[in-house]
């Protein structure tokens, strides 16, 4: 009877210990896959750059230009929301589902993956990368960009889809936290999209005047 | 400091150096080649090591709450931190590459990064956790954003946003990998031990 109690203690402790210990080494091998990243970027990184030691600290002027400022406040808001889904899905999660399925859940918030998505074996990350690709203010550079407003228009719908997916449906359809959290992502979000469009609209005239002085 | 004037002859060593800088500035980015798109590898790996890890903060959230016994909104005080860091740090570090810190802010901010990762495996109290994860981390990843961004603009004139678009691509893949590194070294690990 002393044996099994034993037994049984033993197996408590480890049964608490499990994902403790679990977790730390974990942790140490994430820490492990950052090293070996380190060591190629120490290893490849070469700066094409000539010093500039004068200068102001923060280039405040940038901000008289309309499309930056209304892209900065447009990227500030997108970015409120991002996190939300980032933080708190696998907590989320643990209400919801099987323990096994709660970092699968934190993966497919990053792969961007609906459900039928997966199983079509169609990640949005290609789009990502395409639209990246596509979108001028990504790459700030307006004389090479396309700036077909077709084109631009699509991908900036399939951004619009993703930062609805990562705004509204992971934290409010999982979590359904209080009403002040919910109205905080519904304002920011349409505030958000009314000056992102809007900065659309600008950088896009700006780049087709910039084309056509040229 | 003496005056470089383009078209005259260097006398300083560091005048000489400065000016094949200055030169090199001028010519236009290669748009290609190995050199420049390793430096797209560079910057995919640090927003890999930087935002990835960050945007699998989920999973430490879940974690610590179940061990610490805190409230998840307090847990998240670190992840905000961390992510504060990095862009309020990043506006700092942007202006002390421009200076020619590039190799500096490299090598301490990797370091910081790996330091904070290494010791968040350790922690058994919440300020523990704050400083590994929510300063340690995010001042590394504040050194380390901004440059790793301005790299590929140096090297990228027609496909900087092609470029930039997988550089960036770092946060999804780091989001990626880190949770399944995560699932499958914890069961591993507890296999071996």
């Amino acid at each position: 009877m002393h044996d099994v109690r034993l037994t049984f203690g033993a197996f408590q402790i480890a049964r608490q210990l499990e994902p403790t210990v679990g977790f730390a080494w974990a942790t140490r091998v994430m820490g492990f896959v950052m090293l070996f990243n380190t060591a190629v970027i120490i290893t490849l990184a070469k700066p094409r750059h000539a010093s500039r030691i004068k200068g102001p600290l923060v280039e405040w002027s940038s901000f008289r230009e309309w499309p930056f400022t209304l892209f900065s406040i447009g990227i500030f808001l997108t970015l409120w929301g991002v996190y939300f889904a980032y933080y708190y899905v696998c907590t989320a999660s643990m209400i919801s589902m099987a323990a096994h399925a709660q970092n699968e859940t934190l993966t497919r918030v990053h792969a961007n993956i609906d459900d039928h998505v997966w199983e079509g074996g169609h990640p949005c990350l290609v789009f990502n990368i395409a639209h990246a690709s596509h979108h001028p203010k990504r790459g700030w550079h307006p004389r090479s960009s396309d700036p077909s407003l077709t084109r631009g228009q699509i991908f900036r719908c399939i951004q619009h889809i993703d930062s609805i997916r990562f705004g509204f449906r992971y934290p409010l359809a999982l979590l359904d936290w209080s009403f002040e959290l919910q109205w905080i992502c519904r304002l920011s979000d349409r505030v958000r999209h009314t000056l992102q469009c809007r900065a659309d609209a600008v950088s896009l005239d700006f780049i087709q005047s910039h084309h056509r002085s040229e | 400091m003496t005056k470089i004037v383009a078209g005259e002859p260097a006398t300083d060593e560091y005048e000489l150096e400065l000016s094949k800088k200055l030169m090199e500035i001028t010519e236009p980015p290669p748009d290609g080649g190995l050199t420049a798109w390793s430096q797209v590898l560079v910057s995919h790996l640090l927003v890999v090591n930087g935002f990835g890890y960050i945007s699998s903060f989920s999973l430490f959230e879940s974690h610590w709450v179940a061990v610490l016994g805190r409230s998840a909104s307090e847990i998240s005080w670190v992840g905000s931190m961390q992510m504060f860091l990095l862009f309020f740090v990043g506006t700092l570090s942007g202006r002390a590459m421009d200076a020619g810190f590039f190799r500096s802010l490299i090598y301490v901010g990797c370091t910081m990064q790996i330091l904070g990762t290494f010791t968040t495996s350790a922690c058994q109290a919440y300020w523990q956790l704050f400083l590994s994860q929510g300063i340690a981390n995010g001042l590394g990843n504040g050194l380390l954003f901004t440059p790793a961004v301005a790299l590929v603009g140096t090297y990228f004139s027609k496909k900087r946003a092609l470029a930039l678009g997988f550089a960036a691509c770092g946060a999804p893949v780091g989001g990626i990998v880190f949770p399944i590194v995560c699932r499958k070294s914890e069961n591993i690990v507890l296999w071996c031990i």
